[in-house]
């Protein structure tokens, strides 16, 4: 398909031996918000960082292509040169390394003055003062809510053309919830980019509007639409009663 | 040997004999002492530091001697086995005496009371042979009350191969007095096959505050035993930072602290770079011998190429109400790096509280993952976690010198990876 700033093209993936993704086929252009929705060990992270490039995710078929660029041997390094920013749902704490240097880092790809000030700007917006937060040792005591937050700063500070958040709403209440979703949403219109949101709930769905929502099940799409025609059905009828009704009749966007 | 008092002989004819016996170190490497010619005092003198030959000068920049003196309240140069430097800024405080101490041993009797006290002669054969071959030392005198607002700098320069440096060095601290002492340890790239064999005494009075920063960078074949001891009365605080930047063929020492009066501390920091096939085996004690003592020993180690690392500490309780902490931490680089951790906690009182943690690691592959997601290289995540893990928060400095000492941290690391 032309337009589409990512390609996936019947993506099957191994970890550790064990084949998580078997066929994903996906088009994102550039300013959409897709969600993909799926149970636990449905592959929602395995995809994300197959779309990273991380080396323990082998592509085993398929291929991936950015921009009409096949990227799917890409190393990591590369692919974030490209343009693809991951906000992980598990990010590792690192003592002695600063949320100031990993901002810098993310800001260099774009600005080679690497001015953190519009980066302040950013941790400001999803609710972290930076006089707190920049010289702090990288997710070491933070809560779930701040992990969260710093994550998306980071990735809004790269200014990225593929934007994948995984998971950025678990573990935040409410006000965190509002708060992310609204600079997610900002950003995507801003940066024109295109944003791939994966979570286990609908909570986030509103404050995003997504264009289309996928569900993961078993490594594979098995519905895609958009969140009216979906979400409902969805909450009705749980993931896998849904998923053996999709897979039987079809429900392919 | 003119000018020298009876004691002072006395005691040099003692450390002779005790040398005889050749006592081995308790860890370590041993090391054949009469491979090395004892490097003598030759009677040059500089009036600026910027005679130094320009070999020198950027090496000794390098370990945190300021060579213009700016923000340093007495400048200590010795070059080999003698002192050709020695000035006091103009905006010293009027109580701080820096001298070479075979000069202070000739005119001031008293010195006898500290000599080889906090550290004892009879602990090896390397204390025997400060005391028997000492040729120069930095003495660092702070009378009562003297807060020293600049550190003094003092660095010792090896230039002279197949030669032994000899320093022995004594800092007094009189009572509600405080300090910061940065030494720089550097040696000329011609100077091959030597060795520095130092003994350092610390004594820091009631009420009052040292810091002794150390940065050493020595040469891939030369061999290293400081020896130091310290002293520290009622409420007394004393910080000791330890840093080493460059490969080294062995380097061993054990600096043991008494905390003698109550409430008196003692903080170690020792940042260590394991580089190439250096043997480095650093240990840090503190006897916790008052009530309220209170101790701190915190080691890090980057350990990369062949490098073997033993990480040692010690805390011993023997009184109630004492409190101490130790960490020893490495991470390893290379797959043929080594690294070793020995804490050892003992306690004679049951009021005490003894803790430890070690820990070596390698870094995490989920974590460089992590950092190269951020848009930075193998080689520039590597980087920045190593440093990371060095740059730990030193303590009671002036702003500028942590600024300076993280600098310096931060440029090796940098530049070793």
């Amino acid at each position: 398909m032309r337009g589409a700033l990512l390609r996936i093209e019947d993506l099957h993936v191994e970890v550790f031996g064990h084949q998580v993704l078997n066929g994903i086929w996906l088009n994102l252009g550039p300013g959409e918000t897709h969600i993909i929705m799926g149970p636990n060990a449905s592959g929602k992270t395995t995809l994300a960082m197959a779309i990273l490039g991380h080396p323990a995710y082998k592509v085993v078929k398929g291929r991936l292509l950015f921009n009409g660029m096949d990227i799917t041997h890409l190393s990591t390094t590369e692919r974030v040169k490209l343009g693809i920013g991951v906000a992980f749902q598990n990010p590792p704490a690192i003592r002695g390394v600063k949320l100031g240097d990993l901002l810098a880092a993310c800001v260099r790809l774009r600005r080679s003055d690497g001015d953190l000030g519009p980066a302040c700007d950013l941790l400001r917006e999803v609710g972290l003062d930076p006089r707190r937060f920049l010289n702090r040792d990288i997710n070491v005591g933070f809560s779930g809510g701040e992990k969260r937050r710093a994550e998306i700063a980071q990735v809004l500070a790269m200014r990225p053309k593929l934007m994948i958040l995984d998971e950025p709403d678990s573990g935040v209440d409410i006000d965190s919830l509002k708060l992310i979703g609204s600079a997610i949403r900002k950003a995507t219109r801003e940066l024109g980019c295109a944003t791939l949101v994966i979570t286990h709930y609908r909570h986030i769905v509103p404050y995003i509007r997504p264009t289309l929502v996928h569900v993961l099940y078993g490594g594979r799409i098995v519905a895609s639409g958009r969140p009216s025609e979906l979400l409902d059905k969805l909450e009705e009828l749980g993931y896998s009663r849904f998923a053996e009704l999709a897979m039987k009749e079809g429900w392919q966007a | 040997m003119k000018g020298f008092p009876k004691w002072y002989m006395r005691r040099r004819s003692v450390a002779l004999r005790l040398l005889k016996r050749n006592k081995p170190p308790r860890h370590g490497p041993d090391l054949d002492l009469s491979a090395y010619e004892v490097a003598l005092p030759e009677g040059a003198r500089l009036t600026d530091l910027s005679e130094l030959p320009g070999e020198a000068l950027s090496t000794v920049q390098n370990v945190g001697v300021r060579p213009d003196e700016r923000y340093r309240s007495g400048t200590y140069l010795q070059y080999d086995g003698d002192v050709v430097y020695l000035a006091l800024s103009s905006r010293a405080e009027p109580g701080l005496v820096v001298e070479n101490l075979l000069e202070a041993v000739r005119k001031r009797e008293w010195l006898r009371r500290f000599w080889f006290r906090a550290c004892p002669i009879t602990l090896d054969k390397f204390t025997a042979f400060v005391g028997a071959y000492e040729t120069a030392g930095a003495f660092i005198w702070c009378r009562a009350g003297t807060r020293v607002e600049e550190p003094v700098q003092a660095c010792l320069y090896m230039g002279k191969k197949g030669t032994v440096q000899v320093p022995h060095n004594i800092i007094i601290l009189e009572p509600g007095s405080s300090l910061h002492v940065i030494t720089g340890c550097a040696i000329a790239p011609s100077c091959v096959r030597s060795a520095h064999v130092a003994c350092t005494e610390i004594y820091v009075g009631r009420g009052a505050e040292l810091t002794w920063t150390m940065i050493h960078a020595w040469r891939p074949d030369t061999h290293v035993r400081p020896r130091t001891g310290a002293i520290v009365e009622e409420g007394g605080r004393l910080m000791l930072n330890y840093v080493l930047l460059s490969p080294v063929a062995s380097i061993q020492f054990y600096p043991t602290v008494i905390l003698l009066g109550r409430g008196a501390s003692v903080g170690f920091r020792n940042l260590i770079l394991g580089l190439g096939r250096s043997i480095i085996d650093a240990g840090s004690a503190a006897i916790l011998n008052a009530e309220g003592a209170r101790s701190e020993i915190m080691s890090r180690a980057l350990v990369k190429d062949e490098a073997d690392v033993r990480l040692r500490g010690r805390l011993w309780a023997r009184k109630p109400s004492v409190r101490g902490h130790l960490e020893c931490r490495a991470l390893l680089l290379g797959e043929q790096a080594k690294a070793y951790a020995y804490p050892s906690l003992q306690a004679d009182t049951r009021e005490a509280e003894l803790t430890h943690e070690a820990a070596i690691g390698r870094i995490a592959e989920e974590e460089l993952f992590y950092l190269m997601s951020r848009g930075l290289t193998q080689d520039e995540a590597v980087a920045l976690m190593s440093k990371g893990f060095l740059d730990t928060d030193i303590p009671g400095l002036p702003p500028s010198l942590r600024a300076e000492i993280k600098e310096i941290v931060s440029a090796t690391v940098e530049h070793a990876l």
